[in-house]
């Protein structure tokens, strides 16, 4: 499995439109970066499309300046392990 | 609500992200990160791809890397990472790995025409160490009687920018001590041989006085023949941060056709090939012209040059063009006065770069105005585009002038910038002097002092090292085709896939029946299936290794996995070949008779067991944490090999404004940028209160001033300007093949695509390279986009699929074809031009004609 996390640098003018576009990919979840036009962004596999095939999708979405990887698990599954609770 | 691993890793994941960019987010999302990675290994390296060199985290878990991130402790790219760097981990483990060596044999022998086999390596290096004694023999008897400057050698080796930096080390001494060849010439000829002879012509030593600080520095930027976004991600989003946060701040980009830094650009200029000599002139014009000049630096601090002019293509000698040609590869140069410079430059008028560029006047005039400007910060930043030029160094100068003009040098923002390719073009190929011409330190080989001084530090016998200059890359294949050249050891890159000129020169040199072709690679490359004997190699983090990128920075690495089968590190293989020569058969007996305690010794007790390289026990290599790491080339021979290579290489350049820190200080560091003096590092060179240097050569200099120190014994430290003029390219498209051939890179492969290409991922991102053309050129050739078609030039031709949309959009008159892809190899369109002073082919213009395949 693949989970990434990406900052896409837009212009800020064009940001939420940005933000939009990249929510059309399945897996892509945007956490932020308001009024800065650097948008926070994690990209995981998404069925048949791993995390990489969309990344790199990223370069071309229009408005979209630069985007840049920052952090890559591609480890084992590790959905099963609970590590904490919270009730 | 319970939560896995998974949301764990993934709160981590926005966690750096989040701090990278300097954005705050809702507590929540980040909350779970604060309890640390339990169970994965973290430790830094730098990264295996272009000449920016970022940090990046490796995790390791049960052997296995199982993550990574963009280092956030790393000043160079502050915890982001480029779409390369998700595939690091990946490209150690392609399934078509080499495990063993393999040889070429016919009934159990060595045969140029049988099939591989796997050998052990035993066999593998004796059947070679054979080869390359009878080559020995040969030159051997061809020098007798000559004099120390006059040698030749049938051995040659070719390296590379990515080799680390004692790799570099251990080869330059096998070829240039041991084996007495100064045949050694790196990749790194063909990227960035043209800047480092700009940077010696105009400055007298190497490498940028800027660093990476200027990206937040600097006003302006302008971008000539640089596709940033692409090739150096990380330095463009540095950039894009300030364009897009810095009141006033524009970003010019030129080159011959559009790509993508031209979403950003504020003046974006599509000109024709080879008249960015013209433009340059015509801005250094436009500063003269407007006395925009900043008189005082002139008169202090630079000196006016002019250079030998119709200086031909460093093609073959028999070429036409080299007959034609007035004065061949010369490049002495000749004092002139302001006056006779500004007149030199005075053809250049606004027209007539408008004229011959094809770039609207207006462009061109803003351009010009925001270098005359002298209260904007400029940063030039440049690649391929000035480096694989004909004229690279005329036009990598030609740069130099305008900042010197003005005086926009050697502080934060004021910065003409050399970028490279290859993640150690600097900190081994140029530093380390693995040219054909070159020793360490910026020494060169043609003269005796540094031969000296060399020969010294390696304990030598005077007379040793070979004084006369040894065969360049593209001068290699052309002798291995001509017979000169008998062996041929090739590591860390891919020549036959890079070099000009497949069918005519590389392919024939390599299959010559009298050579013999060993290729060093982790893959089965193109370049090992042209070779007659493959030795499988450690790769990255498979090995300690050191790396010098682009700002002067020095970064290591320690060992964090190893090397898969029986692969062993270019490092273990250099040194176990020396263990195959006795002295006597290298050495003609009046050398050896000089120091008669080397008789009877190994070329490798020589070499690296002479008192300084294996002068480290070996150690438990450890991180800060307590972590220990393993190191094979050390358990091997018995010593701290890394460790001895580097300070006896250190040696060459301590005190010498080349200085390296102590060897451990670097596992410490987030790398550190040379000169270090005192434990300090020089962000700005040539300028006092930034560069040590610059108060010892120049003592009663006023503080914050200018000295460039590396011309002190030659005009008194001065910069040098140089005129030159613009003159056309070696083969421009006529009426049978009517189009510019342009090759270079795509974001998603990294060079010849030997790692990229087995990483399923960005295979399928871009499977083949396609031939970029301007819409009106593809209906002219009744060419459809998609369709396929043939390129053609005099050389040969390749089939690709037709792009007329996409990231690259090209003029009409110009096609563009990436090299990555071994199936469509587009230097077999090439030609092997080079720049007559530099010896780097241009692969940015040749003429060739396109029609339906």
């Amino acid at each position: 499995m693949n989970i990434c996390s990406v900052v896409v640098h837009a212009k800020p003018e064009k940001r939420d439109l940005v933000q939009t576009r990249l929510e059309e990919f399945p897996g892509v979840e945007v956490h932020g970066g308001e009024g800065t036009g650097k948008l926070i962004v994690t990209v995981e596999d998404a069925g048949d499309r791993s995390a990489a095939d969309t990344m790199m999708a990223f370069n071309s979405v229009e408005d979209v300046i630069s985007s840049i990887l920052i952090y890559h698990y591609g480890g084992d599954d590790l959905d099963e392990e609970v590590i904490r609770e919270i009730n | 609500m319970k939560l896995t691993r998974r949301d764990f890793v993934k709160s981590n994941a926005i966690a750096a992200a989040a701090a990278a960019a300097g954005v705050t987010l809702p507590a929540g999302k980040t909350l779970l990160a604060a309890d640390g990675d339990a169970g994965i290994r973290w430790d830094k390296a730098a990264c295996r791809y272009c000449g920016t060199g970022c940090s990046v985290l490796i995790g390791e878990k049960d052997g296995k890397v199982v993550a990574s991130q963009g280092d956030p402790d790393a000043p160079v790219n502050k915890g982001l990472n480029c779409i390369k760097g998700y595939f690091l981990p990946k490209i150690l483990y392609g399934k078509d790995r080499l495990t063993q060596p393999l040889l070429r044999k016919k009934n159990g022998q060595f045969d140029k025409e049988g099939e591989f086999e796997p050998v052990s390596w035993d066999e593998a290096l004796d059947t070679m160490a054979e080869k390359w004694k009878s080559s020995l023999k040969r030159s051997m008897e061809e020098n007798k009687g000559k004099p120390v400057d006059q040698l030749t050698s049938r051995v040659a080796m070719f390296g590379s920018g990515q080799w680390t930096v004692w790799e570099g080390y251990a080869a330059a001494k096998l070829m240039k001590a041991g084996f007495r060849s100064n045949n050694l010439d790196p990749n790194a000829r063909h990227c960035m041989a043209s800047a480092v002879g700009a940077f010696i012509r105009g400055f007298g030593i190497d490498e940028p006085m800027g660093c990476y600080d200027d990206l937040e520095h600097a006003d302006v930027f302008v971008l000539w023949g640089a596709n940033m976004a692409e090739m150096h991600p990380i330095l463009w989003s540095r950039l894009t941060d300030t364009r897009l946060t810095k009141e006033g701040c524009e970003v010019h980009v030129l080159s011959t056709y559009e790509h993508r830094c031209f979403e950003l650009a504020d003046n974006g200029m599509v000109f024709t090939p080879q008249t960015d000599l013209a433009i340059l002139n015509y801005i250094a014009n436009y500063i003269i012209q407007n006395k925009a000049y900043n008189q005082s630096f002139i008169d202090q601090h630079v000196q006016f040059n002019k250079t030998p002019t119709d200086i031909g293509y460093g093609l073959r000698p028999e070429d036409p063009r080299e007959k034609a040609a007035k004065n061949p590869g010369k490049g002495k140069l000749s004092k002139i006065s302001f006056q006779e410079y500004a007149k030199s430059v005075e053809p250049y008028t606004l027209d007539k770069a408008a004229e011959l560029s094809g770039v609207p006047k207006e462009k061109l005039e803003r351009l010009a105005k925001v270098y005359a400007d002298p209260n904007k910060k400029v940063t030039s930043f440049w690649t391929m585009g000035f480096n694989q030029h004909t004229r690279g160094v005329w036009v990598n100068g030609l740069c130099y002038n305008v900042h010197l003009l003005m005086g926009k040098i050697s502080e934060p923002g004021n910065s003409p910038f050399s970028l490279t390719g290859q993640p150690s073009a600097c900190g081994t190929a140029r530093e380390v002097g693995t040219f054909c011409h070159r020793l360490p330190a910026d020494l060169v080989v043609a003269k005796k002092p540094h031969r000296d001084i060399a020969e010294k530090i390696w304990k030598l016998p005077e007379g040793t090292i070979p004084g006369k200059v040894g065969y360049h890359a593209v001068l290699m294949h052309r002798m291995m085709k001509d017979g000169k050249v008998d062996c041929y050891w090739q590591q860390c890159n891919n020549n036959m896939q890079a070099a000009a000129n497949t069918n005519v020169e590389s392919y024939p040199g390599w299959r010559n029946p009298n050579c013999f072709v060993t290729v060093t690679d982790p893959y089965p490359t193109v370049s090992a299936q042209a070779a007659d004997l493959v030795l499988p190699t450690a790769m990255w983090i498979e090995k300690e290794g050191a790396y010098g990128n682009a700002e002067r920075r020095t970064q290591f690495w320690r060992q964090q996995v190893s090397a898969p089968g029986e692969a062993k590190s270019d490092l273990w293989q250099t040194m176990e070949f020396a263990k195959r020569f006795q002295m006597e058969e290298v050495w003609p007996a009046e050398l050896l008779d000089k120091m008669p305690e080397y008789k009877g010794k190994s070329l490798y007790e020589v070499l690296y067991e002479n008192g300084e390289v294996n002068k480290f026990p070996q150690q438990q290599v450890t991180d800060s944490d307590g972590n220990a790491y393993s190191n094979d080339e050390m358990e091997h021979f018995g010593f701290y090999v890394q460790k001895g290579l580097f300070e006896e290489y250190a040696s060459f350049g301590r005190g010498h404004a080349h200085d390296l820190a102590p060897f451990d200080d670097y596992h410490k560091a987030r790398g550190l940028r040379w000169p270090v003096v005192d434990g300090k590092e020089t962000l700005w060179r040539f300028r006092e209160g930034y560069d040590p240097y610059v108060a010892k050569n120049n003592p009663d200099g006023a503080k914050g001033d200018v000295f460039f120190y590396g011309n002190k014994a030659k005009n008194g430290g001065r910069a040098n300007i140089i005129t030159a003029p613009y003159e056309p390219a070696a083969e421009p498209p006529d009426e049978d093949y009517p189009l510019w051939l342009c090759t270079g890179r795509v974001l998603e492969h990294w060079h010849s695509g030997s790692m990229t290409r087995r990483v399923p991922e960005l295979y399928r991102a871009v499977p083949d390279a396609v031939v970029f053309i301007h819409k009106k050129d593809a209906k002219k050739h009744k060419l459809r986009n998609g369709q396929m078609a043939k390129i053609a030039s005099r050389r040969g031709e390749i089939v690709c699929r037709v792009e007329t949309r996409g990231r690259n959009r090209v003029p009409e008159g110009l096609v563009f074809i990436p090299w990555f892809d071994a199936s469509r190899l587009v230097n077999k369109l090439t030609l092997d031009q080079t720049d007559p002073l530099s010896k780097e082919t241009d692969y940015k213009k040749c003429a060739v004609k396109i029609s339906k395949a």
